[in-house]
This record gives C-alpha cells, sequence and structure tokens, in this order.
C-alpha cells in the first residue's frame, strides 16, 4: 500500500450522500444483487443515516431536492459575485450546514463580524436560504401558518427572479 | 469533511471471485481491507470513490491470478457533528439532554499507532500482561462559543 495523495480533493457532503446512494441503487439493481463487503457495507449505512439526520439538510433529500450539481454550482457562483471575500473552505461549509440563521453562520467563516456588516451577514444568510431553501418550521401553533408562508415567499422570489 | 485519498495498492483476487468483472471484484477486495480502518494521519475510510487505474493482472507464486489495482480513492471524515452524550447545566439553563445532536468545532486530532503485543514470556506469572487499546482517531472538540451546542438552540 503506498499513498500517492493524501487529499487530492475534498467533497461535499451532498457529493458522498449521493456517491452512497448510487451505489445503493447499482448494487440492488444487479442481477443478481450485489452486496459489498460487511464493513463497508455497514459504514455506508451509517454515513446515510448520519447524513439523513435532522438538522443536517439532506435530511429531506429524497422529497425535496434541493441539493444538486447545479445548486452547488449557483452557489458558488453567487458567492463569488457577492461576498469574493469567502474562502473555498467556508463556501464547502456553507454548502454542508446551510446556515439559516447568522450563529450558526458565525461559527462558520472566520470574524464574521470584523468582515462584513450586519446587513451582509443577513444578506449572505439570504443567500443560501434562496438557493439551497430551508426546513419548514415546526408546525406549532400559529407560528407555524406565518413560517410556510415566509417559505412560499421564497419560492416565489425565485420565480419572479426567473420570470 | 471529507477527503480523497489516492492510494495504490495489490489485491489479490482468488477463483471465487471470477464471476465478477474484474472492476468489481477489485472494488470489493479494496473496499474489504480499507472500509472502515484508519490510516494515520488521514482518516478514517469510508468506501472506493473511483478507480483510476489498474494494471494487467499477474500470476502468483501459488498459480492463484492476483490482479493488481493501483490508486483507488477513499475519503475520511472528520465530522462536525456528532451526537454526544453530556449533562450539565450552566447560569443559562441550557441542558444537554442525551441524544440530542449537537454541533462542536474540532480543535485536535490525535493518532494513535498500536504497537504489537509483546509475546507471552515465562509461564510463571499467570498474570495477564495487559495491554492497554486506544481509540487509534480521536477527535478533540469544543462546543463553549455561539452557535455550537445543541443545534436546537440556534434554530
Amino acid at each position: 500500500m503506498k499513498i500517492l495523495e493524501a487529499q487530492s480533493a475534498v467533497l461535499t457532503n451532498y457529493e458522498v450522500y449521493q456517491h452512497l446512494t448510487d451505489i445503493r441503487k447499482r448494487n440492488n439493481s444487479s442481477q443478481p444483487k450485489r452486496r459489498m463487503p460487511e464493513d463497508a457495507f455497514r459504514l455506508s449505512k451509517e454515513v446515510l443515516e448520519y447524513l439523513e439526520t435532522k438538522p443536517y439538510p439532506l435530511h429531506d433529500q429524497k422529497e425535496k431536492q434541493h441539493y444538486s450539481q447545479a445548486t452547488l454550482e449557483l452557489l458558488c457562483e453567487k458567492l463569488a459575485e457577492k461576498f469574493p471575500d469567502i474562502t473555498k473552505a467556508e463556501g464547502l461549509a456553507i454548502f454542508d450546514v446551510r446556515p439559516t440563521n447568522i450563529p450558526v453562520l458565525a461559527i462558520i467563516v472566520e470574524s464574521l463580524e470584523d468582515r462584513y456588516t450586519e446587513e451582509e451577514q443577513q444578506q449572505l444568510v439570504d443567500l443560501v436560504i434562496e438557493v439551497l431553501g430551508q426546513d419548514d418550521p415546526e408546525p406549532e401553533e400559529e407560528e407555524g401558518e406565518e413560517g410556510a408562508e415566509d417559505g412560499d415567499a421564497v419560492q416565489s422570489v425565485e420565480t419572479a427572479n426567473g420570470a | 469533511m471529507w477527503i480523497v485519498t489516492k492510494i495504490a495498492d495489490l489485491v489479490q483476487l482468488k477463483p471465487q471471485d471470477f464471476y465478477k468483472t474484474s472492476l468489481e471484484a477489485i472494488e470489493d477486495k479494496i473496499n474489504e481491507k480499507y472500509a472502515n480502518k484508519v490510516i494515520p494521519n488521514i482518516g478514517l475510510c469510508v468506501c472506493v470513490w473511483d478507480i483510476t487505474d489498474a494494471s494487467e493482472g499477474l500470476i502468483g507464486q501459488y498459480d492463484e491470478p492476483a490482479r493488481v489495482a493501483f490508486v483507488t480513492n477513499r475519503r475520511h471524515s472528520v465530522e462536525a457533528e456528532k451526537v454526544w452524550l453530556w449533562k450539565s447545566d450552566e447560569e443559562t439553563q441550557l441542558y444537554y439532554d442525551t441524544h440530542e445532536i449537537v454541533r462542536f468545532m474540532v480543535l485536535e486530532e490525535r493518532w494513535y499507532t498500536q504497537p504489537p503485543t509483546k509475546p507471552k514470556e515465562s509461564t510463571d506469572s499467570d498474570a495477564p500482561t495487559k495491554t492497554t487499546y486506544q481509540a487509534p482517531y480521536s477527535i478533540i472538540g469544543t462546543m463553549a462559543a455561539p452557535g455550537l451546542g445543541i443545534t436546537l438552540w440556534w434554530e
């Protein structure tokens, strides 16, 4: 065994998720069914379960399809356009964690407060929500309805932009 | 965080694997060998990402055909979030309940290579020599910063 390159690429959670689900689909559809070796099977199952756990943004990927290669490209494009100071590693973490509020954003982006004004911070959060979507608000009492309207508003903004 | 690591290795394919295509057989062998194992200073291997190159097979000395797979890519994870069990109460009365998902910041990675165990010495002392096992890879993290801790606090 020889390590040729310790880190030849960095992957996003989405790519890992997609790779593992692709393997699973491929194995299940081949005749006869293929099975990964025990350890690999168990580990990939655990990784998938982990990625599909709330509050990970991939937890509702199956229903919502928020994530795709296109959204990754779109996010990079928009970040480069509006927030050129965001480093690659920060962009990756933004894509993986999907910060929908400022405290969470602050742990991803180093010295956020020094680099961006409060307004810009909010713009960045809005950009993330626009591109990657967000969780439906918890259906609790009346607040739930308001939240749902917010979600719709985001979608209609998108369609308005498209039109 | 997930990374792809390029590795060259030689794997042996046995006759019982011949019903598979060689690419499948190589992939299975590599997954068997690496998955769920820690490579020092790289991380925990999950599975084959891609096989970039495989040479022609060689016949081994026991007349069992062996195939050489070169360069496999795998991933490792330094996870940013994990289930953590902790109980504490602070002034603000935030509780870490069990089975809550938390977010923490990685401060340090520790690698440990288990040395081989000593052979049994003379039979005089029946006391079994104690070998201490340590996790090959541990992550030291902190939750003492805004935005960290139980994810629900920050929703």
